[in-house]
This record gives structure tokens, sequence and C-alpha cells, in this order.
């Protein structure tokens, strides 16, 4: 029952929001007006709109999939359309001329114009642009001069400039200008990437070094010793295994013989009871005697015993830890080799890693980012 | 129909979300499509998904522990700390986000794939959706040149790891399968169309397959032709050649990385900027059994130089706030050396995709002989971590679908619960 329920309500909803936004058109509505319809048009190009969210008029226009096939004719109708927070014209056939209309857009947040023949010309049309927060410029032709425009953009928050044609001074300088604006990539911070890496792959090394060091003296000096080692540690192994049986007897025959005095304290008590009660009669005053004198008799043994359970303790410990001592120096040196080769390994990588710190500095400017067979072509010659 | 209160946001919270502005409130789910006919592209989000098989460890990656094997080093965010061993992508701090408290039930290998590739337990005789599928259905262009769903064999280092999951449409259509490609390098070398009477042989083959699929319309024979006619769409379609990563120029590939896990993240940026919604870069080999150390010292270059150049690159094009990259394995490893499976207490990585960034989910145990053998704050169930993937590209989770025997199954358990943390 959910389902359909479910589908009437989606239904319901997407008629309200056509309803109060009739120039965006509705599902169905194509087919009555196909030349006229934006949506139509912008969809011909393999170019779709979607709102950015249920519950919010503002749209985006997503022609980055279209190619070739869009052109500045498609921008034309965006005006038209409502109001655009989102516009993505990547790898598109479009021109500075179309950006005429972009600029009209007064509502634009996002703009990608990556992979566009967009030219420094082309973005003075944005200028009007008050709230765009991101523009895109990958890989297009904009240069220094391009950047100007820029300045004229007030919630502009990130420009995206990667293998264009801006140069470093630039960058800095726009930074310099427009503090809360992150430039990607910031030479300056790719410059601080490297430098950070490139120091932690460093100490990583440096102690990578010093742990396979230390491996290689386990292997010299420890693991040649390994079977006298084990046996030491196994002659460990049956004292410690001796003391600790003794030590569980002591403690056996102090627990007994303390258990021991608490019955012999009670007769000892009834029977100083039982010569007050009858005074002058010798014989129960001499039992009395004789069991208070075998209480301190016994008291004395569970004392004995308990002092011999202490010492007995002490040799257990003592012989437990000359066991642990032995083990733990027989296994390093069993396990020395593993060790030694695992910081082999270690090393090998960390080597790898400050070899390759820079790997991933990137040429920024598009001149320096031609592809491979251009590349190849110059060194020929 | 807003019975799962835990997935619903309210009509306010999208207004807030959207208001948060575009750049930060990009990742705002649900976006709804205004297109007239057929919907060119529901949604703008795609997904690549580094599946590091065989379940890698968490104390040699991304959570580190006190006195464990690798030491942990400081990222670009205070606060945040992982091994020394990944020095690249500990700067890519401020574009990912670690969940370290992923739990989830399963300590098998084949088992646990498949619980964390459909956000469902396995069961007899049903099949379920993998994550690659679902996007592929819910996101991608349909009837593109290009398919929804691609996956990319980045290689393996040794051959244990269990039996190898291969992610399937079920009941989403035989037409939202994983195009899989051998070897980045390869690219799609048999799809070269070099023959001059292709035409004429396509047209007869079509002639026999149609008269065969009428006498048998079996779901088998649906799929093969679906397969089929999207290799013939793909093979003259200008866009194929995405897959050729000869077009890249030398130095991003040296970025990259000259591994197969490298040049697998390059060509996965190649198949999202052809307009390819989902793809799964997978390395098997991650189930170190002998200890995690010796075997992540060794891997830890090339996945530290791949992983953080997929995010820069991404970046540095204006494209990861509508990429979203996620690295995991089917469970972590053992505390300690790392020698065994472990569900319980691990951890996955996010980033891009509009979601928040620069923070940690969850917390495992910091203390003791056995630290990280527990989840302290904040567990994130297999359907948690699904539900919250959806929501991300923008896809609603609770959307159902008819599975055999007219049963509507919903494309996230319903028991899910949405990382909050991660979006707006």
């Amino acid at each position: 029952m959910k389902r359909p329920v479910s589908r009437v309500l989606r239904v319901l909803l997407a008629c309200s929001l056509a309803g109060a936004f009739p120039a965006v058109g509705a599902p169905g509505e194509k087919s009555a007006a196909a030349g006229a319809d934006p949506v139509a048009k912008i969809e011909s190009a393999g170019g779709a709109v979607r709102r950015i969210a249920k519950g919010s008029d503002a749209l985006e226009v997503d022609f980055q999939f279209g190619g070739a096939a869009v052109t500045d004719d498609h921008l034309g109708v965006l005006p038209a359309l409502g109001p655009v927070q989102v516009l993505r014209l990547k790898n598109t056939r479009i021109t500075d001329a179309g950006l005429a209309h972009v600029g009209s857009l007064k509502g634009l947040k996002r703009l990608h114009l990556d992979g566009t023949a967009i030219t420094d010309a082309g973005l003075k049309h944005l200028a009007g642009l008050k709230e765009l927060e991101s523009l895109n410029l990958f890989g297009t032709g904009i240069t220094d001069a391009g950047v100007d425009a820029l300045r004229a953009l007030p919630k502009l928050r990130q420009v995206f400039i990667w293998q264009t044609d801006i140069s470093p001074a630039a960058v800095a300088r726009l930074r310099k200008d427009a503090p809360g604006l992150e430039v990607i990539p910031d030479p300056e911070a790719e410059r601080e990437r490297a430098e950070s890496i490139g120091s932690v792959s460093k100490s990583a090394l440096a102690s990578a070094e010093a742990a396979l060091a230390q491996a290689k003296k386990d292997v010299n000096e420890l693991a040649p010793q390994a079977a006298q080692l084990k046996q030491s540690f196994e002659a460990a192994k049956a004292l410690a295994d001796k003391a600790k049986a003794k030590a569980a007897d002591a403690r056996k025959q102090a627990d007994e013989d303390a258990r021991r005095i608490e019955p012999a304290v009670k007769d000892a008590e009834a029977a100083a009871r039982r010569a007050a009660a009858a005074t002058g009669d010798a014989a129960l005053a001499a039992q009395a005697q004789e069991k208070a004198r075998l209480v301190a008799e016994l008291r004395e043994r569970a004392e004995k015993s308990r002092q011999a359970g202490d010492v007995a303790k002490a040799e257990d410990d003592q012989a437990r830890k000359a066991f642990d001592e032995a083990r733990s120096r027989s296994d390093k040196a069993g396990r020395a080799k593993r060790v030694l080769e695992q910081a082999e390994v270690a090393v090998a990588s960390a080597r790898e890693r400050v070899d390759a710190a820079t790997s991933d500095a990137v040429p920024l400017s598009r001149a320096a980012a031609e592809p491979r067979s251009v590349q190849k072509a110059i060194s020929n010659q | 129909m807003n019975d799962h209160p835990d997935l619903r946001l309210s009509r306010r919270e999208f207004m807030r979300l959207s208001a948060a502005g575009v750049l930060t409130g990009a990742s705002v789910p649900w976006f709804e499509s205004l297109a007239s006919a057929a919907v060119k592209r529901p949604r703008g989000k795609s997904c690549i998904l580094l599946w590091m098989d065989g379940g890698p460890s968490q104390q040699h990656t991304f959570d580190p522990k006190p006195g464990g094997e690798f030491k942990s080093v400081p990222t670009a965010v205070p606060g945040i700390h992982i091994v020394e061993q990944l020095p690249k992508l500990a700067r890519c701090m401020k574009d990912m986000s670690i969940i370290r408290s992923m739990s989830t039930e399963i300590n098998d290998h084949y088992d646990a794939k498949y619980y964390l590739h459909t956000g469902y337990k396995r069961a007899p005789a049903f099949e379920h959706p993998a994550v690659g599928c679902i996007a592929s259905s819910q996101i991608s262009i349909p009837e593109g040149d290009l398919p929804g769903f691609v996956t990319i064999d980045a290689g393996n280092d040794k051959g244990n790891g269990g039996r190898f999951y291969r992610s399937v449409p079920a009941y989403l259509g035989p037409q939202h399968a994983p195009l899989a490609v051998q070897s980045p390098d390869r690219g799609l070398e048999n799809l070269r169309n070099d023959s001059a009477d292709l035409d004429a042989r396509l047209a007869l083959l079509a002639r026999g397959e149609a008269r065969f699929a009428e006498e048998r319309p079996l779901p088998a024979v649906a799929a093969k032709q679906a397969a089929y006619e999207r290799a013939v769409r793909l093979m003259r379609s200008s866009r194929a050649r995405a897959f050729d990563l000869d077009e890249e120029p030398d130095w991003l590939r040296d970025a990259y990385g000259r591994h197969r896990f490298g040049q697998s993240c390059l060509l996965a940026r190649r198949m999202i900027e052809a307009g390819v919604s989902f793809v799964e870069v997978f390395h098997r080999g991650w189930d170190d059994h002998e200890g995690a150390a010796r075997r992540i010292h060794a891997r830890a270059p090339w996945m530290d130089a791949g992983m953080s150049m997929l995010i820069r690159d991404l970046k540095m094009r204006g494209m990861l706030d509508d990429t979203l990259v996620v690295w995991m394995g089917e469970f972590g490893r053992s505390p300690g050396d790392g020698g065994g499976h472990f569900c319980k207490a691990w951890s996955t990585v996010w980033a891009g995709g509009g979601i928040n960034t620069g923070i940690v989910v969850g917390k495992t145990t910091e203390s003791g002989k056995n630290a990280g053998a527990a989840v302290e704050e904040r567990p994130v169930s297999a359907p948690d971590y699904i539900a919250t993937l959806c929501t991300v590209l923008g896809v609603d989770p609770r959307q159902e679908v008819m599975a055999p025997g007219n049963r509507p199954m919903p494309l996230a358990d319903k028991k899910a619960t949405i990382i909050k943390e991660l979006i707006a």
C-alpha cells in the first residue's frame, strides 16, 4: 500500500511546484510547446535541468555531458528558465559571446566553464554576477588579464585555475587582494605541501633506518645464540614451574594452618569457661591451660608457614621474571630474522616515499601541462 | 510515507540545506529533475569506490594506536592522526573524512563482501543489487553510450582473501550490470572497431538474437542482449576514448604512480568525466593473516600516491564536490598485528562528494593491550553505510524497487540510520 500512496504524493508535489513556477514546465508539457520550451531546448543538446533541492525553486542546468552539441545558442534560453544557481558548461562549444547570456543570470552561484574556448574578454560579461561563489576555469586559455575580472565578483570564494595561463605572480596578487578567495591550485600551498611530504618522508626514513640497524644488531648478536637462549629459556621455565609449585604448596599449607586456629581458639575459650565455673577443679584448670598452649602453638606455626609462603612467592616471582626475560630474549633471537626482513621492507618503502615525495608536484600552467605526444615531439628534435 | 524517522529529512532541513549555499550545501540530497520526457541525468553526483579486497588493517592505515606497529603522525587537520606511511593522504585530510566505527557483524570474506556491497545479508534464493548497480539504476544517464557502472581490476598481491564478489544488479535489471575492465593499461582493447563490415554483421546477429529472445523470454537472454547492445553502442561512441590512458600526459600518469592501482584511479577519473556514475576499483590481497605490517609497508607507497592524486586531481579540476571517493574493504583486521579478520571496529575513508570533510566519525578504544578492539562511539552498520552513500549521491535510500515475488524492497534496509555527521 505504501508505494502507490507515496507516488501519488510525489505527483501532487510535482504538480504544485509546476503551478508555482510555470516558466519551468512540468512533466508532459513538452509536447504542447516543444519549440518554445527552454527545458526541451536544453535537453535536445544533451543537457538536464534539475531543482537544487526539494522545496527550492533554484535550478541547476547541466550541460557537461552535452559536449560539442552545446553552443552559445543554447545559452540564450537560460534567462527565461527561472532562477539558475548552478550552470555546468564543461567541455561544451560555447564562446565568449555566449557568456553575455550567462552574465544576466543574476542569482548564479556556481559556474563551470572548464574545458571551453572562453578567453579573458568573455570573463568581462560576468562582472554583474554578484552572487557567484564558485567559478571553474580549469583548462581554459584565461591569462593574468582575466584575473582582473574576478575582482569584480564580491562573493567569489573558490576559483579553479589549473592548466590555465594564469601566472603564480597573478595568483599571489589575487590572494592578497581577496583573502577569502580560495585559488585551486594555489602554487604557494602546493609548495608547502611538497615540503611537508618531503620532510615527513625523510624523518620516517631515518627512524626506519634506525630500526633496521637494531634489527641487524639483533640478528648478529642474538640470533647465533638462539639455540642456547632457547635452552636457558627452557631451563628457566623448569625453574619457574618448580618455584610456582612450591609457592602453591606453601600457600596451601599456610591456609590450612591458619584455618586450624579458629576452632582451637573456640575450644580453648570453652575450656576456660568450664574451669572458671568450677573453681578449684585442678583437672579442668590444667585442661584449659593445655588448650591455651595449643592455640599459641598453632598461631606460631601459622605465622611460620605464612612467612615460608611469602618467601616461596618471592622466589616464584623472581623465577617468573627470569623466565619472562629468557623467553623474550629467546623470542627476539628466534624472530630476529623476520624482524630484519620487515625492517628491510620498511626501509625500502620509506626510501620509495622519499624518492617519490615530489612525484605529484604537477605542472600548474597549461603550457607546462602539454600531453605526452607533444612533449615527445619536442624532445626528439 | 515517512515511517522511518532516522532517514527522514524534514522540509525545514531541506530548506536549511539549500540555504546553506551552493558550496557548503553541495550535498543536498534528492535532486528533482525537471526533465520532460527521457530524464538525461537525474542527479549530478558520481562515486569512485576503492575496494581493498580481503580486509585492510585499520591500525596500519587510518586508525593508528599508541604502541602500535606503525607510528601515528599529524595530518593537515589538527587533531587527526594517521600512520606515517601515508604522507600524501595526510596532506589531503581536509578533503577526507574517516569513519572509525564501522561495526558490521560478519567476519567471513564472501558474506561480508556481499553485505558491504548491498547493505543486506546474504539470503538463500534471493539476490540483492550491489551499490554500483543501484547508482547505475538511479543516477546514470539512461541509454547513454557509456555504462552507468564500471569495475576496474587493479591487480592483486597474493591469492587469498576469499571468493571474489561480483556486483550483480539483481532485480534492477541487466542493463545495470557493471562493465568490467580487466586492466587499466589495456582499457577496452577488445572493443576496438576495426572491421569494415561490422554493421552488416551486427544486423545479422540482431535478427538472430531477436528471434531467439522471442522464443525464449528469459532474464538471462535479456541480460546478454543488454550487455551486447551496450558494447556495440560503446564501440561506436567517441566516448570510448575515455578508456584510453595514453591520452593522459606522462607527468600525470607518473603522479598517480606507475602501479596498476594508481593507473586504475586515473582511469576511474576519466570514466567519471565521461559520464559513468559509479566506478569500483578493486585491489585484491589485503587478507594479511601473517600480520599486516610488512605487507602494508610495501603497499603504502602506491596506495598513498594513487588515492591522494585521485583526490587532488578531482579537486583541481573542480570535480571533487560532485564525486564521492570511498576507500574500504569488507572488514578490518584484528587489533595488534592485524592477523585476523575483524568486523567489530574498523575504518572507511570518504572524500569529496560534497560531504563534510576534515572530520573523524566514531571512535575505537584507545588504550590497553587490545586497543581498538571495540567501538567506543557511534557504531556504523553496513545498512547505515549504504543508506548514507545513497543519500550523498542524491538517491533516496527508502525508495522501493519491486523484487521477485512482488516484494517491494527499499534500496537500503529500513533499519538504516544515515551518518548525519557527513551530511551538511
